[in-house]
């Protein structure tokens, strides 16, 4: 190539007018004196101002501009850019008969490198995501066979196990002065063995129709103080219960709850029934409602021996608490704090349980007030 | 026939040229909650505009990187169609879908893939550059009723043959489909009986095929 060239002439001039490299000449004394149109749009610097220490983003061990003129060997040197990250460019220095020519091109297969890779991994995270949402979806098929399958099982139990319980309790009334006190025991023994298991498929039928969604809330505006009185008409009409052993502290003003009224008292049940049936034979039940917006409260609590720390995590489990036995001698079902979790989540609420041992266990019901509840 | 009108496609086509992934997924997100078919939305915006992304690549209009981008955006997007494409009723059949070695475009295979779980399929997705090896260790674990194979660039036939040669070869008369853009400008159809292969020009045929495997 000729010297002064044409072809010289129009390098040059894409150079210094659009080539993404950077030139920049420098004063003997290191001032920046020009830069070509990439420079000036990219980096942070001014022409006729910058300094060379200000321009390359040279830390203290770093080499001075004569020790990089001296040296012929490319240089990996980072430059601020301007409203970025700094960028790294290979430079070449020369000196010049004014001062210094530093010359900077891009590391091009630095980055082909990373992009390739940033490429790949984003292509992996995908193929991840994939097989991810795949098993999620087998896992909820899965889930949805095994709570046909537990409602269909229960329901074709229930039918032989209701027999045995008619019958039994037929032979109760029928053998009550024909029979010795030994088959009269035995028949007794079927009768409260066969209530025990129609009462564990009755759970397993709500829970699979709860998790199935075949339950669907019919959600109205509720009075907590009816609901709380027809749950406690549940134990003082059924059984000689003394009704000063359950506490109930509701402001007369309590604002309506967007509920499932035999839902919601099925869930009060289970949890009052849980309190006398795993205290002592004195065990008091308190029932507190209060607001604490956003959220409705409903606390119940009793002053039973309390349930040691290492059950609480497992208390909602189905099963966790199947091998107790209850004041009454009956063997608990394990399905009746389960199905007060699945009936509040429902309503998209929360269970919380707190408890010490000797002294009792608190259920909190948490449910978020609607606009019109919050209103009052 | 479609629901997605050409200034929605436009739109969508800009923003992933642009690399505006949340403007990409919002389109998809409005499309799915008015209801569109999945098929609609594969065949209509992710296909289409992935092929116009090539074109424009081929045609110097935009960069290797932004082609790339697009397509990181586009198979991001496949992410918000998940949840109702795994859903759907099994039939009991299942195929691996996978890219041959050094090939490393894999959004079509993943269309495919995609398309099979919409037909009941399980889909076993190997992705970019599958080792042939790995390829053989799934064959051989799955037992699936067919094998897809994704090639879009032509210089990779050598591989293909390679592929389809080593499975004839241990797992005997199973059926493989062969597609991608590798074959778009034609002559593929030589190779089916050579290779004992099927091609599948586009997604209509390949449904078609699914419904003739047994």
């Amino acid at each position: 190539m000729k010297s002064g060239s044409k072809t010289e002439s129009l390098i040059l001039k894409l150079v210094e007018k659009q080539a993404p490299v950077i030139w920049l000449d420098f004063s003997a004394d290191g001032i920046l004196e020009k830069a070509n149109h990439y420079a000036r749009e990219k980096l942070v610097l001014t022409v006729g101002q910058s300094s060379f220490d200000e321009v390359f983003a040279l830390f203290d061990d770093q080499k001075s501009m004569k020790e990089l003129t001296d040296s012929q060997d490319p240089q990996l040197i980072s430059v601020n850019i301007k409203n970025d990250l700094p960028r790294s460019f290979t430079f070449h220095f020369e000196a010049t008969e004014n001062g210094v020519l530093a010359f900077g091109w891009p590391i091009v297969e630095e980055l082909e490198i990373l992009r390739k890779k940033l490429l790949r991994l984003s292509n992996e995270v995908g193929d991840l995501n994939r097989a991810l949402q795949k098993k999620i979806a087998e896992l909820e098929r899965s889930n949805r066979l095994k709570n046909q399958f537990l409602g269909m099982a229960a329901h074709d139990l229930r039918n032989p196990i209701w027999a045995i319980n008619n019958y039994s309790d037929f032979l109760l009334d029928v053998c009550s002065d024909l029979a010795d006190d030994l088959t009269k025991k035995n028949i007794q023994s079927i009768h409260s063995l066969s209530n025990g298991a129609l009462k564990l498929i009755d759970g397993f039928l709500d829970i699979a129709m709860i998790e199935s969604g075949a339950i669907e809330l019919e959600v109205k505006p509720t009075d907590l103080n009816e609901t709380i009185e027809s749950v406690l008409s549940v134990f003082t009409s059924n059984s000689d219960l003394d009704p000063d052993r359950i506490n109930i502290v509701i402001g007369k003003d309590f604002p309506k709850l967007q509920l499932d009224g035999p839902k919601f008292e099925q869930a009060l049940i289970n949890l009052i029934d849980n309190g006398f049936e795993h205290g002592q034979k004195d065990t008091v039940i308190s029932i507190r409602a209060f607001i604490e917006k956003p959220f409705v409260k409903i606390a119940i609590s009793d002053n039973g021996p309390g349930i040691p720390k290492q059950k609480l995590a497992n208390l909602f489990s189905p099963g966790a608490h199947r091998k107790e036995k209850k004041v009454s001698g009956k063997r608990s079902t394990g399905l009746g704090l389960v199905i007060v979790k699945k009936i509040i989540e429902a309503h998209n609420g929360t269970v919380q349980v707190d408890s010490t041992t000797g002294k009792g266990t608190t259920f909190t019901l948490e449910l978020k007030l609607t606009p019109m509840e919050k209103g009052r | 026939m479609t629901d997605i009108s050409d200034e929605i496609y436009r739109a969508f086509l800009s923003g992933l040229i642009k690399g505006r992934q949340k403007q990409c997924a919002e389109t998809v997100k409005g499309l799915l909650d008015y209801g569109i078919s999945i098929r609609d939305l594969y065949i209509n915006l992710f296909q289409r505009s992935l092929y116009e992304v090539g074109a424009m690549w081929e045609a110097n209009r935009i960069s290797v990187a932004e082609e790339h981008m697009a397509t990181a955006i586009v198979e991001n997007l496949f992410s918000l169609v998940y949840p109702v494409l795994f859903s759907t009723e099994r039939i009991g059949k299942s195929a691996i879908i996978s890219c041959v070695a050094n090939e490393y475009h894999q959004v079509g295979g993943k269309i495919i893939a995609d398309i099979l779980e919409l037909n009941g399929w399980d889909s076993v997705f190997l992705g970019a550059n599958t080792p042939i090896n790995d390829l053989m260790q799934m064959i051989d674990k799955t037992g699936p009723k067919f094998i897809g194979l994704s090639l879009a660039v032509y210089f990779n036939l050598p591989n293909l043959f390679n592929v389809v040669k080593r499975i004839r070869t241990r797992f005997g008369p199973v059926p493989i489909l062969v597609g991608g853009q590798a074959f778009r400008w034609g002559g593929g159809k030589a190779f089916e009986a050579y290779m004992d292969i099927r091609l599948i020009e586009n997604i209509h045929e390949f449904e078609t095929a699914l419904g003739e495997i047994d």
